[in-house]
C-alpha cells in the first residue's frame, strides 16, 4: 500500500516538528519513514499509519534525529572545506601559482613604500570584513526570498551562507586591523604578513566566489526541487 | 545489529561493496537489504546509516541524485570514480583483518 499525498506532507510536518528544518534533510527522512510504514502496512494492514509512524521513529533512537542532523551539517562544511582546499591547492601551480606569487610581492612592496603602514594594514582588514559581509548578507537576503516564495530551506544554503564553518575566521580579520601596531617590522616580518594576508584573501575569495556558486550549481543539479534564484 | 561494536568499523565497507553491486540504492533499500542478506543477523540502525552515508558523500566517495518515484522525492546514492576505487581498498583491508582474527582466535584455521 503506498502512502497519499496528504499522508506524505504529514510525514514532512512531523520531521519538521522534530526540530528538522532543511527540507533536503527532511526529503530523505521522509522517504525513509515513507517506505518503513508502507512496509508495516502491507505486513499488518490494520495497523493504522499514526502507529506505524511511531513505530518508525523509535527506530532512529532516543534523541531522535538530532544525530542525523548533527552528522549532516558536520559532513557538508567538511565537503565545503575540502572543496576550498582542492581550489586552494591550485594556486601554488602553474599557472597560477605566478599570480599568487605576484600578489604577495605588490603587497608587500606597497607595505614597505607606504610611509604609514597603518593605511595599507588597516584598508586590507577592512576590505577582508566588509566584502565577505556584504556578499553574505546578499546570501541571506536570497535565503529569506526562496523561503518566502517557497517555504522551504536548505541545510545546503546554509553551509554556503556560513563558508562551511569558516565565518568564524572573519574575527582574526578585525584583529588584523589592530596587530603589532606600533612596533617597527622588519623586511621580514613585511614578507611574512604579505604572504599570510594572500593566502587568507585567497582562502575567502575562493570560498566566496568559486566554492559557494558550485554548490549552488550542484544542489540545482542533484535536487529537482531547489530554486536556483 | 546483533553487536554493533563489532560492525560499527566495517559500516563503511558494507554501504560500498553494497553499491559496487548495485547501480544506485537509497537509505531503506539499504537497510532492507543488509537485512536480508544477513538472514536478519546484522540490522544498520537508521542513526548509524544517514550519518554513514553523509559522510561518504562528503569524501566524495558517493554522488547523490534525487528522482520522484511514487507521490514522494527519493535519494540515491552511487559510488563515484573514487568510491570504486576505494571500496576495493576497503575490501582488502577488511580481508586482511578476518585473515588476523582468524589467526589469532582459530590458528589452525588460518
Amino acid at each position: 500500500m503506498k502512502l497519499t499525498e496528504p499522508q506524505i506532507q504529514q510525514l514532512y510536518t512531523f520531521t519538521q516538528k522534530h526540530y528538522v528544518d532543511w527540507y533536503d534533510v527532511q526529503t530523505e527522512l521522509v522517504d525513509h519513514l515513507a517506505n518503513g510504514i508502507e512496509t508495516q502496512l502491507e505486513e499488518n494492514p490494520n495497523l493504522t499509519f499514526e502507529s506505524a509512524l511511531h513505530f518508525e521513529f523509535k527506530k532512529f533512537g532516543v534523541i531522535g534525529f538530532s544525530d542525523v542532523i548533527e552528522e549532516k551539517i558536520k559532513a557538508l562544511n567538511k565537503h565545503y572545506q575540502l572543496l576550498v582546499w582542492h581550489y586552494f591547492k591550485d594556486f601554488f601551480k602553474l599557472p597560477k601559482i605566478i599570480l599568487t606569487l605576484f600578489f604577495v610581492w605588490g603587497y608587500f612592496q606597497i607595505l614597505i613604500a607606504v610611509p604609514n603602514r597603518l593605511w595599507v594594514v588597516g584598508v586590507s582588514s577592512f576590505l577582508l570584513f566588509v566584502i565577505p559581509i556584504y556578499k553574505i548578507y546578499k546570501q541571506s537576503q536570497r535565503i529569506k526570498r526562496i523561503k518566502k516564495q517557497t517555504n522551504k530551506k536548505w541545510l545546503f544554503d546554509n553551509t554556503s551562507l556560513q563558508l562551511g564553518g569558516m565565518i568564524q575566521s572573519l574575527n582574526i580579520v578585525i584583529q588584523i586591523g589592530f596587530f603589532n601596531r606600533d612596533a617597527i617590522w622588519s623586511n621580514a616580518f613585511s614578507l611574512s604578513f604579505s604572504v599570510a594576508i594572500v593566502l587568507f584573501s585567497l582562502a575567502l575569495y575562493i570560498a566566496i566566489y568559486i566554492v559557494s556558486p558550485k554548490l549552488r550549481k550542484d544542489m540545482a543539479k542533484q535536487q529537482p526541487d531547489y530554486k536556483f534564484a | 545489529m546483533s553487536n554493533s561494536k563489532l560492525y560499527k568499523g566495517s559500516l563503511n565497507t558494507i554501504i560500498l561493496q553494497l553499491l559496487n553491486q548495485h547501480d544506485k540504492m537509497y537509505g531503506y533499500e539499504i537497510t532492507q537489504k543488509v537485512k536480508a542478506l544477513t538472514k536478519g543477523e546484522l540490522n544498520i540502525t537508521e542513526g548509524a546509516l544517514y550519518p554513514a552515508l553523509h559522510k561518504l558523500e562528503a569524501e566524495g566517495l558517493l554522488d547523490v541524485e534525487v528522482a520522484k518515484v511514487d507521490n514522494r522525492l527519493r535519494k540515491y546514492y552511487k559510488l563515484t570514480e573514487t568510491g570504486t576505487k576505494e571500496t576495493v581498498n576497503k575490501l582488502e583491508e577488511l580481508a586482511e583483518y578476518i585473515r588476523t582474527m582468524q589467526a589469532l582466535v582459530n590458528p589452525k584455521l588460518a
